[in-house]
């Protein structure tokens, strides 16, 4: 297990520098173009706190003035050197510390008005949507890639690659347009905007609390959900399985296949059991990247659907010029691509055994 | 030389064997064609004036939101399609009060008896009393101007909308001085309704001021969408509608107006003759579709819009009846042009009324533009540093691998879309952009090889006799790569596409340069899904997809036939 325990400290290593190299891009363009945005925040809170003591009647001289207005500065980073903001914008990245920056526009399902609370209402939802595609897709992908492996070259190969070449170069979000076209618009079975969840939800908790509140609302979910769900599973699942028939064909050409089906074993045990458990590393890797590609062509796609979540975020956000909340939303999907990347760095290191015993060295 | 020849001819006969390759090469013939006949399918102006020209699109006087004109070829249901209407009838006259003739013929119309007083009577005692009866006149000429519109309704599905441009005035507007409009629609049942009514329905002569709406009567002007401004001369202020104004007047909106009033007496006496015909009344907040009630048939079906279409002859009439004082100029009233509004074009057009095919077609160059200049820059980069990155090894290897590792592993998308918000209002900026990071991906492959080359017996022998790193690079290791780096190319058309279109669609692009994604923008922003038109949403996304598709195909020709070690 020494093997594993490298691997582990490698992954971990390797997911630190691509964090802190991205908190380092994002924070120098933030800090050189997000500045007069910080500025006029500042400007904000210092006459906010002018007012305050207005209210009680106190009256400032300019020396205190100049005071409070040096102190909000200073709460905010903004009188150090440029360098120095760099740095200390990039740790608060890293540590996820984002409740220094406004919100300044509206967001569905935020309890508060930093970046922070925006943040938090809509990264379960992104979740939410994107585990349960990519589970389907993987389990779609598996399926048919398998079948396709079986009989390459015949009728449903060939169907199926087509279908991975068309919706390799489709927008995803676009397909998500023509969905919202034929099922909201002309069948009316699907609603147009996700982002009414929140008004489902609301009128669901006048009725019922606690437990059975949170089974109701599945049903709700799932609703607002199923259109996306389809949009991306049938955009992405010919990829998959493309990918997955090609990695189980370069596997079926090995020996051991050979010894399995010379054994008398019957074609579905050897296919289930021995060609998809060596198959299953590669498999993993390429869910990574899949997963990569997809969560870029998601952030519009949410868009389209209005589903509440970071890519939503992502459009209110650019039309709104809230500079905060876009930087605070890019740095929480890189860390959250990073995460996932880590994470199957170590599923593949538990699947295959030459990496668990320390016999390969990298993962890629 | 020939040897060129025989390559290309070898490389023309293995297309042949490779259908989807051919089918690439063939689309990609067709997509450069149009990119470059762009200026002979559509007309450039209207690109170049496509963002924040709106003059350029309101003088087009283009449907919003209109279907496609081929959705006709398609549909059982015949849709009006936009056409330009004709002028028909005509008439200027003038009746100058200062001649004695004019003025009988003036009181023959207003008052036969007294006219035919007055004819009996000797000249003399006739002039005596003309003149006394023109001082009571505030005026010196009486004008009526009649223009009339024609309109064909053939199609099932009435236009949305007649809309008249027009130069009119000067018309000094003054208390005192009755001066009538008066806008006719003579359906072709003969039913004819007063879009402007005046106090009597049932008078044929032309100068009865009953007949018209007085123009001073409160809101009408407002209603009707005629621009009026105030003149101050000396001590008297008067509204007046300059000379040359233009006018344009929208039946639909006109009408609209009038339902919206929530005045029952003012519908009635405009509606009034369809909903005797019919034997209906409007109920209360009841919707009506403006252009279906008038342009149906009588029935009883026709407040719920779902009355059969009574298709024919329209005529619209503009009538005024203009009194001008002495020493002022005399009234015009010219029609510029006349359109009904229906299904448009070859693609429709969007909700600001701009045409969509030629922002569509337009879209080739750029698409082409985008995914070439990304792919090929950013291809080569990620083969010079592959290439470097292998062919050098030991620490500059290490580092280099490392360096493109650490980018490959970010996340593309959220890093353009800060990179673009911050220096993206310029296209060229977006494609440095997309280069930045598209050239990773290859280097891995790349550097792979160039081990293996590197380890060649004529790559050591060139290095035995002297020849530089950069000679074995350029001389012996490149050729090798080449192939490969086709296909790639090729194969990394449709991403930096799907990109570019991606961050044009959140509102990142260049706000000057339109692209299939900055239409697919606009459409989300103006609700074009809501609205379920699909011909504004479906065309910039299944050009993206062609032309990734087209690349995707010769990238997969290419690399069948320029590495035949991958065919499996």
């Amino acid at each position: 297990m020494a093997g594993m325990g490298t691997m582990l400290v490698k992954a971990v290593a390797n997911a630190l520098i691509v964090l802190i190299v991205a908190a380092f891009i994002i924070s120098a363009i933030f800090v050189e173009q997000g500045e007069q945005q910080l500025k006029g925040y500042a400007l904000e809170l210092f006459q906010a706190k002018v007012r305050q003591y207005e209210m009680k009647g106190i009256k400032l001289n300019e020396t205190q003035l100049q005071q409070i207005n040096m102190t909000i500065w200073r709460d905010l980073g903004l009188l150090e050197p440029k360098p120095v903001r760099i740095l200390r914008f990039a740790l608060w990245s890293i540590i996820l510390k984002f409740d220094m920056f406004p919100a300044r526009a509206h967001y569905a399902g935020a309890l508060g008005n930093t970046a922070k609370d925006v943040v938090l209402a809509a990264l379960p939802n992104t979740i939410i949507l994107f585990t349960t595609a990519t589970i389907i897709c993987i389990l779609v992908g598996i399926f048919l890639g398998l079948q396709t492996a079986r009989r390459a070259g015949g009728i449903a190969d060939r169907v199926i690659s087509t279908i991975a070449m068309i919706s390799a170069s489709l927008p995803m979000w676009w397909v998500g347009m023509l969905m919202l076209l034929i099922f909201a618009f002309d069948l009316g079975v699907a609603p147009f905007a996700g982002i009414d969840v929140y008004s489902d939800l609301a009128e669901l908790s006048k009725h019922v609390s606690g437990f059975s509140y949170w089974v109701y609302s599945i049903p709700v979910w799932l609703k607002y959900m199923w259109l996306p769900l389809l949009t991306i599973v049938l955009v992405s699942f010919g990829g998959w399985a493309y990918t997955i028939r090609n990695v189980v064909i370069s596997v079926m050409t090995e020996d051991f296949v050979h010894v399995a089906r010379a054994k008398g074993l019957p074609e579905r045990t050897v296919l289930y059991k021995h060609v998809l458990r060596a198959a299953s590393p590669p498999i993993v890797t390429m869910s990574a990247l899949s997963i990569v590609n997809s969560l870029g062509g998601a952030i519009i796609t949410e868009t389209v659907f209005s589903w509440p979540g970071m890519g939503r975020t992502y459009w209110v956000a650019l039309q709104n010029g809230d500079t905060g909340v876009l930087i605070a939303t890019t740095f929480v999907t890189v860390f959250l691509f990073v995460i996932v990347i880590v994470l199957l760095d170590f599923i593949y290191a538990l699947l295959d055994p030459r990496v668990r015993t320390g016999m390969a060295g990298g993962a890629r | 030389m020939s040897t060129q020849i025989e390559r290309i001819r070898w490389f023309l006969g293995e297309l042949k064997r490779v259908k989807s390759g051919l089918v690439g090469f063939i689309l990609l013939f067709i997509l450069i064609g149009v990119a470059l006949a762009f200026p002979l399918i559509a007309n450039p102006q209207d690109v170049t004036n496509w963002s924040g020209h709106g003059e350029y699109w309101d003088q087009k006087m283009l449907p919003k939101l209109a279907p496609p004109a081929w959705v006709n070829m398609f549909s059982s249901v015949k849709y009006a399609i936009t056409q330009d209407l004709s002028v028909g009838a005509s008439n200027y006259t003038v009746l100058d009060m200062q001649d004695d003739r004019d003025m009988l013929k003036y009181l023959d119309l207003m008052n036969p008896d007294v006219a035919k007083a007055l004819r009996q009577l000797p000249e003399d005692q006739r002039k005596a009393l003309l003149d006394n009866l023109r001082r009571n006149l505030h005026f010196r000429y009486l004008v009526y101007i009649e223009k009339g519109v024609v309109y064909d309704l053939e199609a099932d599905v009435p236009p949305s909308d007649i809309i008249v441009l027009s130069k009119m005035g000067p018309i000094v507007l003054r208390k005192g001085l009755v001066q009538g409009i008066n806008i006719q629609l003579v359906r072709p049942d003969g039913i004819a309704l007063t879009l402007t009514p005046g106090a009597s329905h049932n008078v044929t002569n032309p100068f009865n001021i009953n007949q018209y709406a007085d123009m001073m009567s409160p809101g009408l002007l407002t209603g009707l969408t005629i621009p009026v401004t105030v003149n101050t001369s000396g001590t008297e202020t008067c509204k007046v509608i300059a000379a040359n104004t233009t006018w344009r007047f929208s039946m639909r909106d006109y009408i609209s107006s009038v339902l919206n009033s929530r005045n029952p007496a003012l519908i009635n006496s405009i509606l009034g003759p369809i909903l005797k015909a019919a034997n209906v009344s409007i109920g209360e907040g009841v919707y009506i579709d403006p252009m279906a009630f008038l342009m149906s048939k009588a029935e009883r079906d026709i407040v719920a819009g779902t009355a059969p279409p009574l298709k024919g002859r329209y005529m619209l009439y503009f009538k005024f009846l203009i009194k001008v004082p002495e020493g002022y100029p005399k009234p015009a009233f010219k029609i510029e042009k006349a359109k009904a509004l229906g299904v448009y074009g070859l693609l429709g057009t969007d909700i600001q009324g701009r045409d969509l095919w030629p922002a569509f077609i337009y879209g080739v160059r750029w698409a082409l533009i985008i995914g070439l200049v990304v792919s090929v820059i950013s291809t080569l980069i990620g083969v010079m540093y592959g290439v470097i990155s292998g062919y050098l090894g030991g620490w500059t290897d290490i580092i280099m691998t490392r360096i493109a590792q650490i980018i490959y592993s970010l996340p593309v998308l959220p890093l353009l879309i800060i990179l673009a918000y911050f220096f993206g209002q310029n296209i060229w900026n977006i494609v440095w952009i997309l280069i930045a990071f598209g050239w990773v991906g290859l280097v891995f492959t790349v550097r792979s090889m160039v081990l293996q080359i590197k380890e060649n017996l004529y790559v050591e022998a060139a290095r035995a006799i002297g020849a530089s790193s950069w000679r074995i690079i350029f001389k012996h290791v490149f050729p090798q790569i080449l192939p490969y780096t086709f296909a790639s190319i090729a194969l990394s058309v449709p991403g930096a596409i799907l990109s570019e279109a991606g961050l044009s669609f959140l509102g990142l692009g260049d706000p000057s340069v339109v692209t299939w994604g900055k239409i697919l923008h606009d459409a989300q922003a103006g609700n074009a899904v809501l609205n379920g038109a699909w011909w504004w949403v479906i065309p910039p996304g299944l050009g993206i997809a062609v032309v990734g598709m087209t690349f995707v195909f010769i990238g997969y020709a290419l690399d069948k036939i320029l590495n035949p070690k991958l065919i499996r």
